[in-house]
């Protein structure tokens, strides 16, 4: 993807991933891993989301982490290649996949 | 002991961001990095995506480019992460049949995450081989970038779980610790490469899953009882519709095969002790769980690989009698059970074992998921999410239902029935 295509620009992308996890995280339907993970993948980003507010039923916490994991799969190589970034990526494919 | 090549992976990638940049160290990443790129070009070669030439083959060619190229130019050395990449990529081999395009995607992501952690521990002065670990760097990260947009789903990623045995290892059942081991020598024996398995062996793998799925459901500590319970009486009804079939297998045989063993050596280890002695030791209580998830498997390739086989193949034979009246076998019917009137069970006769079969999957999916959750490493995470993920489809919880009540309807019908002399063949 062109970078002018995408809605965000490479700060907004991952302010928006971060936000994501976080909710996530405190998702009443997460499970232990999954929120462990995600909350991982928030910290490994390194931006303070600050207090989440109440978080409906739906969408679950898998689409909010597959949302997060879409703003930082569509960044430029350059902002994905940083560590932070390929952390959160990895902690994120892992609260995926984590037990319910 | 058993492994599974998501173990293997985590144990590379653990040993690899331990390891420190020694001369040594670098050869046996280097040649680990070689292990991981015949892996992936094997991956890429049997397909990553529906379309040819999609984005991720690519992006996994170039990764496995760069892996072998830079296993060239390195210096060759043998040690720990060289034989986890060795045994990776061999056990790729033994999972090939079970694979389907999507799985074998989310192993690609953790090749990925592995050729990573190995080529970060060549970065180093610059040398005839930095250009190929930079270039490794670069391409394990645009594959995980592409992981990132199509992140590989629950269920597919259970492929990594799948237990591998541990060669030439003879079962006795002494220990709970040969458990593991057993319970993937069943599950390679009934799958899709291995040669089809006979009525006997079935009925012994069956055992097997009872003796396992009714410890597992003693694990459950939650307040609500689910259909759990339910499970091992679902596996003894398979064996009781599979009483009419047989193929030549049910008579004296002078060597059990190693699968036979190995769901002997099961069922020997589970029950050497009452159930409330046996699972008050961790280590059976870990053997038990970890052998639960993979009883809907078990299930799963009974169902669509040796019961379909039978049913193609016409390999049963059962006394009409035993089986639901049709008009073209009068003639055998009433000719009772002598040696006329024994006919060759199609798949519409095989339909009590594909249903007996399929409620025992469910239930042993509702056994699996109910295990304590305070996982032990090693422990089959993956495989545990798969089993949540399916009973949360909105089909399954209308389908466990029905599988309950018929499990329940078969533990009333066993309590009910006479016991006395059967009918000898």
């Amino acid at each position: 993807m062109h970078p002018k295509d995408r809605a965000h620009t490479a700060p907004e992308a991952v302010v928006l991933a971060a936000a994501l996890l976080a909710t996530a995280a405190r998702h009443r339907l997460a499970s232990r891993s999954m929120a462990l993970h995600s909350l991982t993948a928030c910290m490994a980003l390194g931006v303070p989301t600050g207090p989440v507010p109440p978080v409906p039923d739906h969408p679950g916490p898998d689409v909010l982490i597959t949302r997060a994991l879409r703003e930082l799969g569509e960044l430029d190589f350059e902002d994905f290649a940083k560590p932070a970034v390929v952390e959160a990526a990895r902690h994120a494919r892992r609260a995926l996949i984590a037990v319910r | 002991m058993a492994t599974s090549l998501g173990q293997l992976l985590d144990d590379l990638v653990d040993v690899a961001q331990r390891s420190g940049r020694t001369p040594s160290a670098q050869a046996d990443a280097a040649t680990g990095l070689g292990h991981v790129g015949r892996a992936l070009e094997h991956l890429r070669q049997d397909g990553l995506a529906s379309e040819s030439g999609h984005r991720r083959e690519r992006d996994v060619a170039a990764l496995a480019t760069g892996c072998i190229e830079l296993a060239r130019h390195a210096p060759v050395g043998e040690g720990r992460m060289a034989e986890l990449s060795a045994a990776a990529a061999d056990s790729l081999a033994v999972l090939h049949a079970h694979s389907t395009v999507s799985s074998r995607w989310a192993v690609a992501v953790g090749l990925a995450d592995a050729a990573h952690s190995l080529a970060a521990v060549l970065v180093g002065p610059e040398g005839e081989a930095s250009q190929w670990v930079h270039q490794t760097l670069r391409w394990s990260l645009v594959v995980q970038q592409d992981a990132a947009l199509e992140p590989p789903a629950v269920s597919d990623a259970a492929l990594l779980d799948r237990p591998l045995p541990s060669p030439a290892n003879a079962l006795v059942g002494t220990s709970v610790a040969e458990v593991p081991d057993a319970v993937a020598v069943i599950l390679q024996a009934t799958g899709a490469t291995a040669p089809l398995p006979t009525v006997a062996e079935v009925l012994a793998y069956c055992v097997s899953a009872e003796t396992i799925t009714s410890l597992a459901q003693r694990l459950d500590k939650s307040p609500t009882r689910g259909s759990g319970h339910l499970a091992a009486p679902a596996w003894r009804a398979v064996q009781d519709v599979l009483r009419p079939y047989d193929d030549g297998s049910r008579r004296p045989h002078p060597d059990a095969p190693p699968s036979v063993l190995a769901a002997g050596a099961v069922h020997r280890a589970l029950t050497s002790a009452p159930p409330e002695q046996l699972l008050a030791r961790p280590a059976a209580q870990e053997a038990v769980a970890a052998a639960a998830q993979h009883m809907p498997t078990l299930a799963v390739q009974l169902l669509y690989r040796t019961v379909r086989s039978w049913a193609d193949h016409g390999s049963l034979v059962a006394f009409a009698r035993d089986l639901p009246p049709r008009e073209e076998r009068v003639a055998a019917y009433l000719r009772g059970y002598q040696p006329g009137g024994m006919v060759r069970a199609n798949a519409a006769d095989l339909q009590p074992v594909v249903g007996a079969l399929h409620n025992a999957r469910l239930l042993s999916l509702s056994v699996a998921v109910r295990v304590d959750d305070t996982h032990p490493p090693g422990f089959p995470h993956r495989a545990f999410a798969a089993n949540q993920e399916m009973l949360t489809r909105p089909a399954a919880a209308g389908a466990l239902d029905a599988a309950s009540r018929e499990a329940a309807r078969q533990v009333l019908l066993g309590r009910a029935r006479q016991t006395g002399p059967t009918r000898s063949r």
